[in-house]
C-alpha cells in the first residue's frame, strides 16, 4: 500500500515510512515539550510532594507510550 | 527562578483551586475516548459504507490501533500536562516579608509581582456562585498603597484562610517595624 503525497502522484511513500515519520515528530515534540516542563517544575514549582509525584507519573506514562508506540511498529 | 530575601520564610503558598483545571480534564478524557467511540460509529449500521470500504479502513485500523492510540493518548497527554504546568505555576507565595504574585500567563511569559506588608491597605474576598461556596474558592483583592497595582487572586483555594493569614502577617510586621 502507498500514499501518493504530490496531486501529481510523483511522489510515493509506503505507510510503514509514514508511520515512521509521524513516530519520530511525535517523540521529537513530547522530548522538546517534556524538556521544557520539567525546567519550568525545577525553577518554578517551589518543590513539594504534588509536584515530584507529578514529575513521575508524567514521564513513566510518556516512556510507557513510546514504548508501546514503539513496539506496535515491528 | 524567584529570588527571596536573607531570612525570608515562605510561610504558605496559595494555588488556584483544582476546579478551574477540571474543563481541561474532562476534555482530556473525552478526547481520549474519542477513538473508541470513532470506531463504534464506523462500525454501526448509521453510515451506509460500501463493505470494501469498510473493510479496508477495519483492516488499516485492526493492524495500527496500539500504534495510532499510543500516539494519539501520548499528544493528549503532553498536551495535558502544558495545560496543568501553566495551571500549577501560577501562584502566590506568602512570606514574612512579602506577598510574591506569580503570574504564570504561558510558556516563557510569567509576571512576578512582589509586596511588602506594610503596602496593603486592604483584602476583600469574593466568593460568586454555588460552586465557588461550596468547594471554597475564589477572588481575593489585596489593595495596595502607593501603586495603581493590586493584587487580584482569582480562583485562589481556602481564601479566607489566606486573608487571615495575610492580616496576622500584616500585624507582625507593623509591630516590628513599629507603625
Amino acid at each position: 500500500m502507498s500514499l501518493a503525497l504530490a496531486s501529481t502522484s510523483i511522489i510515493h511513500i509506503s505507510v510503514m515510512t509514514a508511520i515512521n515519520f509521524v513516530f519520530l515528530l511525535v517523540v521529537i515534540f513530547s522530548a522538546v515539550a517534556s524538556a521544557i516542563m520539567l525546567f519550568h517544575w525545577k525553577k518554578y514549582g517551589m518543590g513539594g510532594k504534588t509536584l515530584a509525584f507529578t514529575e513521575i507519573v508524567y514521564f513513566v506514562v510518556v516512556v510507557l507510550l513510546i514504548f508501546a508506540a514503539f513496539l506496535s511498529l515491528n | 527562578m524567584i529570588i527571596f530575601d536573607e531570612g525570608e520564610k515562605i510561610i504558605k503558598i496559595v494555588r488556584k483551586h483544582y476546579f478551574v483545571i477540571m474543563p481541561t480534564v474532562l476534555l482530556t478524557f473525552f478526547l481520549a475516548m474519542a477513538p473508541f467511540l470513532l470506531f463504534s460509529f464506523l462500525g454501526s449500521d448509521f453510515l451506509s459504507i460500501e463493505p470494501e470500504i469498510k473493510d479496508v479502513v477495519f483492516d488499516f485500523l485492526a493492524k495500527w490501533k496500539v500504534f495510532g492510540y499510543s500516539i494519539w493518548f501520548l499528544l493528549l497527554w503532553v498536551t495535558f500536562f502544558m495545560k496543568w504546568t501553566n495551571y500549577y505555576l501560577d501562584m502566590w507565595i506568602i512570606t514574612n516579608k512579602h506577598i510574591i504574585d506569580v503570574d504564570q500567563k504561558s510558556f516563557f511569559h510569567r509576571e512576578i509581582t512582589s509586596f511588602r506588608y506594610e503596602q496593603i491597605q486592604d483584602i476583600t474576598i469574593e466568593t460568586n456562585g454555588l460552586v465557588q461556596t461550596f468547594l471554597k474558592f475564589g477572588t481575593l483583592h489585596i489593595q495596595t498603597a502607593g501603586q495603581g497595582n493590586n493584587i487580584i487572586i482569582k480562583d485562589a483555594h481556602y481564601p479566607e484562610e489566606a486573608k487571615t493569614l495575610i492580616l496576622q502577617l500584616q500585624e507582625q510586621s507593623k509591630s516590628k517595624h513599629n507603625l
